[in-house]
C-alpha cells in the first residue's frame, strides 16, 4: 500500500551506462508532500540521472518506489510534474509566451487555462515585457525565467528544478527562491538539484548528498548539522612549533591529513594540512591551522579544553559553537575520511579510475 | 490530439522559421511565374510576344502539359530542387529534438515516446506537403487560364511527390536518430537517394540489353539453322554467354529495385495520368530485316528497338500499388529501426 505522505518514495534506484559505468547505485530516497527538497553532489555523482529517471528521459537498470503515488515511469503521471532540465533548449523560434502555451499543451492543459496561465507566470517571472518576442533573443537569465514558468504552466503538485539559478543574476536569484518559497506556501513539492548551496540552505527543509551514485547524506539540514555542532577556540598561534605544542596538548589519537579546499573561480584548489582524532573520553578534536575543533553540544565540555590552552600560555582569540554551513556538511560527504581527499568527479566505474587534475 | 495539434503548429512555427522554406517557395513562386509567360495560340505556343508555330507537327497544348510541366516542371524541379531543398531543411528535426536539453522537454510531457517519434515524423512531411501542394495549385491554374485545360490529376503530384520524400526521409530520420547530426543525414540520404535512382536507371538498362542479346540471339539461331556455319555457331554462343552475364547483373539489380524506395518510378507515375494512353504505348518498330548499324555485345539497333519496345511494356505492367506499397514497405521497416532506436535510447 502505497503511502501518500510521500511526493518521491524512490527505492534501490540503480542505472549503469554500458555495463561499466554506475551512475546510481542502489538509491533510496524519499520527499514528502509539499516539502522542498535539495539534492547536492559534485559533477558526475548522479543528480541528473536520478532527475531524469523519474521524467522518464533514462530508462533506470533498476527501480522501485512511487512518485505521486504511480510507479517511477508511469507517464500520465507526468502531467502532474514540472520539470526544469540542466542547459535546456527551447525552440529559438518561438515567443516566449508560445513555449509556455506550447509545452502547456504538451501537457494536456486546455487552450483557455494554458492562456491564462502563461500570461499569470510570465508576470511571475517578470517576463511579461519579453513574452513576446522570440527565445532566441533572450539572455541565460531570461531563458531560466521561462524555464522556470514552463515547469509550473500545469499547475504541477511536484516540481523538479535542475540547477534553477544557474546563469541568473543576484536579483534573479532572489526571484527565483521567491518563487519557490511561494510555491511551498501552495504545498506544492518542490526537488531542486543545485551546486548553489547557500541558496539551497535557505529554502530546502531536506537535503540528500549525492557521491559517487549513492546517498551520503540525508536528512533535514537541522538533524544534519546539529549531530556536528562543535566549539571551535581559536588561539594565537603561528608556527609550526605553536601547532606542535597544541598537538602533545591534548592526549589525542592525532592523524595528519590533507584536505582539498577551494580557492577562487578560475584558479586551482590548495592542498591544507590538518590533524584529526579523538580524546579518551570519546571527544572528537580537529586541528585546523590556529583552530582548535571540539565535538559536542555541552559547553561544560569546552571548559578543561580551554584551561588548558590558556595555562600552557596560549591566547584564545576566540572561543564560538558552530553549527556546519550545508558547504560544510557537502564537503565532508565528499571527502574521503581516511585520505582526505575530495571525491573525484563523475560516476563509479567510469573513465575517472584514471587520476583526475583538479 | 491536444498533443498532436500541438506539435503540428509547432512544427508549422519551425517552418516559417526557416529560411529554406521560404527560399523554396520563391524558387516555386518564380517558375509559376514564368509558366505563366508560356501560352498556346492555335498551332503555336507562345512566350510573350514571340510565338513558335508548330505547323501541325506536334500538338502545342500536349508539349506545354507533357515536355513544360511533366518535365521539367514536375520531373526536374519537384522532384529534385524541392526535394532537395527540403532534405536539406528537415534533416535537422530529429538532431535537433534529441539534442540535450530538448529532449528532455518533451520526454518529461505524458506523451509516449513512440507517439512522439511519429507525430514528429509526419510533421517532418509538412515542409514538402504545403509546398507541392502550393505550387501544384499555381500550376493548375496557370495551366487552366493558359492552354485551357483544366486538369485535375495534376494534383496528384502532391500524394506522389510527398511519398516519394518520406521514403528518403525516413532515412534521414534514421540517420539523425542514429548520429544525432544533421549534416550525417543529409550525406548519408544523399548517398541512398543515388543509390536508389542509380537502381532504378541500370536495372531496366540491363533488362534492355538482356532482352536484346535474348533478340539477337534468336535471330542468329534462325540464321544458323537455314545456313549452318561456324561463324553464326560462334556468335551464338559469345551472345549466350553476354546474356548470362546480364541476365546475371540484372536479376542482382532487379533484386535491389524490389527492396529499395522507387523514388524515380514514383514520381514518373504522374506521366500516365498526364499523357495519353497513345503516347505511353510502346511503339515497335517495323519487322524489316535490317540490322545494319552499330551492335551492343552482339545485339543489332533493331535487337535494341525491339526490346525497348518490351522494356516499356513491361515498365508500364509495373502498377501504382507495387511500385508505392513496395517502397512504403521499406520505408516503414526504416522507420521501425530508426523509432525503436529513438525508444529505447536514454538521453
Amino acid at each position: 500500500m502505497a503511502d501518500n505522505s510521500w511526493a518521491i518514495d524512490l527505492r534501490n534506484v540503480a542505472k549503469i551506462y554500458g555495463r561499466r559505468v554506475h551512475a546510481l547505485q542502489g538509491i533510496s530516497m524519499q520527499v514528502r508532500r509539499g516539502e522542498v527538497f535539495g539534492l547536492l553532489g559534485p559533477n558526475g555523482a548522479g543528480k541528473s540521472t536520478l532527475v531524469k529517471i523519474m521524467m522518464t528521459v533514462v530508462r533506470p537498470t533498476h527501480a522501485e518506489g512511487q512518485v505521486l503515488g504511480q510507479r517511477v515511469g508511469h507517464k500520465p503521471t507526468l502531467a502532474r510534474i514540472g520539470y526544469l532540465p540542466e542547459n535546456h533548449r527551447f525552440p529559438r523560434y518561438l515567443t516566449g509566451r508560445q513555449t509556455l502555451e506550447f509545452f502547456a499543451a504538451m501537457t494536456k492543459v486546455d487552450r483557455a487555462t494554458a492562456r491564462k496561465r502563461a500570461a499569470e507566470l510570465l508576470e511571475t517571472v517578470r517576463m511579461q515585457e519579453w513574452a513576446n518576442q522570440k527565445i532566441a533573443m533572450y539572455s541565460k537569465g531570461m531563458l531560466q525565467r521561462i524555464g522556470l514558468a514552463q515547469a509550473m504552466v500545469n499547475d504541477p503538485d511536484l516540481i523538479l528544478l535542475d540547477e534553477p539559478t544557474d546563469g541568473v543574476d543576484p536579483v534573479g536569484r532572489r526571484e527565483i527562491m521567491e518563487v519557490l518559497h511561494s510555491l511551498r506556501q501552495r504545498g506544492k513539492t518542490v526537488f531542486i538539484n543545485s551546486h548553489a548551496l547557500s541558496e539551497l540552505e535557505t529554502i530546502c527543509d531536506r537535503v540528500a548528498i549525492l557521491v559517487k551514485g549513492q546517498v551520503a547524506r540525508q536528512g533535514t539540514i537541522a538533524d544534519l548539522t546539529f549531530a556536528r555542532l562543535r566549539f571551535e577556540i581559536e588561539v594565537e598561534a603561528s608556527s609550526h612549533e605553536d601547532i606542535n605544542r597544541l598537538l602533545k596538548l591534548f592526549p589525542a589519537n592525532w592523524q595528519e591529513s590533507q584536505m582539498v579546499i577551494p580557492t577562487a573561480p578560475h584558479l586551482p584548489p590548495k592542498a591544507v594540512s590538518f590533524w584529526r582524532g579523538q580524546l579518551p573520553d570519546g571527544t572528537r578534536v580537529e586541528l585546523r591551522g590556529a583552530a582548535l575543533h571540539l565535538g559536542g553540544l555541552e559547553a561544560a565540555r569546552a571548559q578543561p579544553a580551554l584551561d588548558r590552552i590558556r595555562a600552557a600560555g596560549f591566547v584564545v582569540r576566540r572561543l564560538q559553537q558552530v553549527r556546519p554551513t550545508l558547504e560544510e556538511l557537502f564537503m565532508e560527504a565528499i571527502t574521503d575520511p581516511t585520505t582526505g581527499q575530495l571525491a573525484t568527479p563523475g560516476a563509479a566505474g567510469g573513465p575517472t579510475r584514471k587520476a583526475v587534475a583538479l | 490530439m491536444r498533443q498532436t495539434l500541438a506539435l503540428l503548429i509547432d512544427a508549422y512555427r519551425d517552418l516559417n522559421s526557416r529560411k529554406l522554406f521560404w527560399i523554396t517557395l520563391a524558387i516555386s513562386g518564380a517558375i509559376i511565374i514564368a509558366l505563366a509567360m508560356i501560352g498556346v495560340d492555335g498551332d503555336a505556343i507562345t512566350f510573350f510576344r514571340m510565338r513558335l508555330e508548330m505547323h501541325g507537327f506536334i500538338d502545342p497544348s500536349a508539349l506545354y502539359r507533357e515536355l513544360i510541366i511533366s518535365v521539367f516542371i514536375i520531373g526536374i524541379w519537384l522532384t529534385w530542387g524541392a526535394i532537395a531543398l527540403a532534405l536539406i531543411s528537415t534533416a535537422g528535426v530529429f538532431p535537433d529534438l534529441i539534442s540535450s536539453g530538448s529532449i528532455d522537454l518533451y520526454l518529461s510531457k505524458p506523451i509516449s515516446r513512440l507517439r512522439l517519434f511519429v507525430t514528429k515524423y509526419f510533421t517532418g512531411l509538412l515542409f514538402v506537403a504545403l509546398q507541392v501542394s502550393m505550387f501544384m495549385l499555381g500550376c493548375f491554374v496557370v495551366m487552366g487560364i493558359r492552354i485551357h485545360e483544366w486538369r485535375p490529376s495534376l494534383f496528384l503530384a502532391i500524394p506522389l511527390i510527398v511519398a516519394m520524400f518520406s521514403y528518403l526521409f525516413a532515412f534521414s530520420t534514421l540517420v539523425g536518430v542514429w548520429t544525432r547530426s544533421a549534416v550525417a543525414a543529409i550525406l548519408l540520404t544523399a548517398l541512398v537517394w543515388l543509390l536508389c535512382g542509380v537502381v532504378q536507371r541500370v536495372e531496366p538498362w540491363l533488362l534492355l540489353n538482356r532482352l536484346a542479346l535474348e533478340q539477337a540471339n534468336a535471330r542468329i539461331e534462325r540464321l544458323n539453322h537455314v545456313a549452318p556455319s561456324e561463324f553464326y555457331a560462334q556468335q551464338a554462343s559469345d551472345l549466350q554467354t553476354h546474356e548470362r552475364w546480364f541476365g546475371f547483373f540484372h536479376q542482382l539489380f532487379a533484386a535491389a529495385r524490389a527492396i529499395l524506395p522507387k523514388t524515380t518510378e514514383t514520381t514518373n507515375l504522374l506521366d500516365r495520368y498526364l499523357m495519353s494512353r497513345q503516347e505511353l504505348t510502346p511503339s515497335i518498330p517495323n519487322q524489316s530485316d535490317d540490322n545494319s548499324g552499330p551492335t551492343f555485345f552482339g545485339a543489332s539497333r533493331r535487337d535494341q528497338d525491339v526490346a525497348m519496345a518490351e522494356v516499356q511494356k513491361q515498365m508500364l505492367t509495373r502498377t501504382p500499388f507495387s511500385i508505392i506499397g513496395s517502397s512504403l514497405l521499406c520505408e516503414l521497416v526504416v522507420l521501425v529501426f530508426a523509432g525503436w532506436l529513438f525508444c529505447r535510447r536514454d538521453y
